[in-house]
């Protein structure tokens, strides 16, 4: 470690025992898309994970899920109580209803509140810097019988939980745009109904992005759209068969390319759809 | 950290089992992310080996392509297993490990290398697996980084504990659990004990399962069988058909991978499990051990509460 990061570090460290004095547990949660459109729905599968670290507590803790819309709307906020060594799946529709919403995509953010006792021992037990995360799968469904689940890849970045604002811009989590992004991943085409990318803006800030469906080898552009995503806003851009069928050259393969994730690990989930058959999904 | 006569194959891995006995071929999706501005720029050497359930070892394919820096490639499994083929497992689903080996490695059987750089080049892509079915026009799958793991010359302990909250099971959904005992050091001969806790979602502890994964071997456990032999698949479903499985370990790593599976459509979720860390960044040491001991006490000790 250089001297100027160390330094950085100290300083940093120093800063938040300031603004921190009476030793509060900082939390830190993730984020997913919701798909609730064409049949796709979409869960949440929760869990009281405290108890797996502190299992003598025995206390219940509180799973507080943000809901953004697609444009990065504030939708609300919906608080399910979770019993030691349980777990939730939560319906997005469930979630949706309570906040007398309609959206049919979007993104939400999950932080687990712990009890005081947790907290407490926690920040007993850690070390001066300890915090808590809230990473999370989302699942998503039809009822033809597609299931999908997938796990946090990125936080909710911008707030910070269980301390006081000035403390949470302390604590708060920095973020970078990600780059030029290609996934690693190729798609085989033959039997390709459709493919969607859903991208979610993580960060705090709104963030202009191009998504593009390539041919492989070739690289020909099948697809590509260029938007601008609000902070915890999502977009979807798909590539259809018919778009796989028309390119100039024969398409074996299709690969999917960002310039400019909006956050480091911010990739687009991807979902195939292959003739008459369930959707899959997965990050890309 | 130094770590000497490591075998050069096991720098860059991408670990798996195959999903024939549920009627899936496997492919690969493999890449050399590389660029020219990188210190680790080189061409990758694809190879190719092979372990039944029980650990042994089947075969091995030499290396038969080279990625380029910036290329992909996708790689049916079944290229190389199956009758005929370099490999063949008698119809048996198998442990693949891909190596990518960097070229300036190519031809040497061991090298010193720094920890720091293995992980370095581990971390240059993650690997995709996926599990297709023309018939059922399916393909799902998941992506990850093959680290190294199990290896002594790594030194700290190795425990797993798996908490898994997407146990999805009812009459037309299953979800299996596959764990596999990887290493990264040629003489590893540890066979890994992993008990399997099954909850329902208000918490009941339905069914307690433990389970041997065999050096190198994997082992695929439907959770639907764990609650019907234990008598409380019904009640399962009764509490919602959903729940945590808990899975633990005090002596070795195992990788823990999740897929559920529709049986009306074939279509498949899969995805790994995070480790504690994902949850709270400075879990370890002496706290980490204390609070597994209690875990295993409760969750791994006595019978499971529910009886039909």
């Amino acid at each position: 470690m250089t001297t100027t990061s160390s330094l950085r570090k100290r300083g940093i460290r120093l800063t938040q025992r300031a603004v921190n004095p009476r030793g509060r547990l900082p939390r830190r949660g993730y984020e997913h898309c919701f798909i609730e459109e064409e049949g796709v729905h979409s869960r949440l599968h929760l869990h009281h994970f405290y108890s797996m670290f502190l299992p003598d507590v025995n206390e219940p803790v509180d799973a507080h899920v943000h809901v953004f819309g697609a444009e990065g709307a504030r939708l609300g906020v919906v608080s399910r109580r979770l019993q030691p060594l349980t777990s939730l799946v939560l319906p997005m529709t469930e979630v949706l209803a309570e906040l007398k919403s309609t959206e049919t995509l979007g993104s939400v953010a999950v932080d687990v509140e712990p009890s005081q006792t947790y907290e407490r021992k926690l920040v007993e037990i850690g070390p001066d810097n300890a915090r808590a995360q809230s990473p999370f799968w989302m699942g998503y469904f039809d009822a033809g019988g597609s299931v999908a689940y997938v796990h946090s890849i990125d936080q909710f970045y911008g707030e910070v939980f269980g301390v006081p604002r000035i403390a949470a811009f302390a604590f708060r989590a920095r973020w970078h745009r990600g780059g030029e992004w290609s996934s690693k991943r190729l798609i085989d085409a033959p039997g390709l109904r459709r493919a969607d990318a859903y991208l979610v803006n993580y960060s705090s800030s709104a963030g202009e992005t191009t998504i593009r469906w390539r041919g492989h080898p070739d690289g020909a552009v099948l697809s590509e759209r260029t938007v601008t995503v609000q902070p915890h806003g999502a977009v979807r851009v798909s590539v259809s068969g018919d778009d796989v069928a028309n390119a100039a050259t024969p398409v074996e393969r299709i690969r999917l390319e960002v310039d400019g994730l909006l956050t480091e690990n911010g990739k687009p989930y991807v979902m195939l759809r292959y003739g008459d058959g369930p959707f899959s999904l997965h990050h890309g | 950290m130094l770590v000497e006569g490591f075998d050069p194959r096991y720098i860059k891995m991408c670990y798996f089992a195959t999903l024939g006995e549920l009627g899936y071929k496997t492919r690969v999706s493999l890449a050399n992310g590389t660029s020219e501005d990188s210190p680790l720029f080189d061409d990758l050497h694809v190879s190719f080996e092979a372990f039944t359930t029980s650990g042994r070892r089947l075969g091995s394919v030499d290396p038969f392509e080279v990625i380029k820096p910036g290329g992909f490639t996708l790689i049916e499994v079944e290229d190389h297993v199956g009758p005929g083929r370099a490999i063949d497992s008698d119809g048996e689903d198998v442990l693949g490990i891909f190596h990518l080996t960097p070229g300036k490695f190519v031809g040497q059987k061991t090298t010193d290398i720094e920890l720091s750089e293995i992980f370095a080049r581990i971390s240059v892509s993650d690997e995709y697996i996926e599990y297709h079915s023309e018939e059922w026009s399916v393909a799902a799958g998941l992506a990850y980084q093959s680290i190294p793991m199990n290896d002594p010359r790594f030194g700290g302990t190795r425990s797993t504990l798996m908490q898994s909250p997407k146990l999805l099971v009812d009459a037309e959904t299953d979800t299996h659990l596959i764990l596999l005992n990887i290493s990264s050091f040629q003489g590893y001969d540890q066979e890994i004990s992993f008990e399997l806790a099954f909850m329902a979602a208000n918490g009941e502890r339905l069914a307690n399962h433990p389970i041997k994964v065999a050096p190198f071997g994997f082992t695929r456990v439907s959770s639907r069988d764990v609650l019907r032999e234990a008598g409380v698949l019904a009640r399962f479903i009764e509490l919602g058909g959903n729940g945590l499985v808990v899975g633990f370990s005090d002596r070795g790593s195992v990788v823990p991978l999740s897929i559920t599976r529709n049986d009306r459509s074939k279509g498949l979720a899969c995805d790994h499990t995070l480790p504690p860390m994902y949850y709270l960044p400075w879990w370890g040491g002496a706290i980490r051990k204390t609070a597994n001991q209690r875990v295993r006490e409760l969750l791994f000790s006595g019978d499971a509460v529910a009886k039909p």
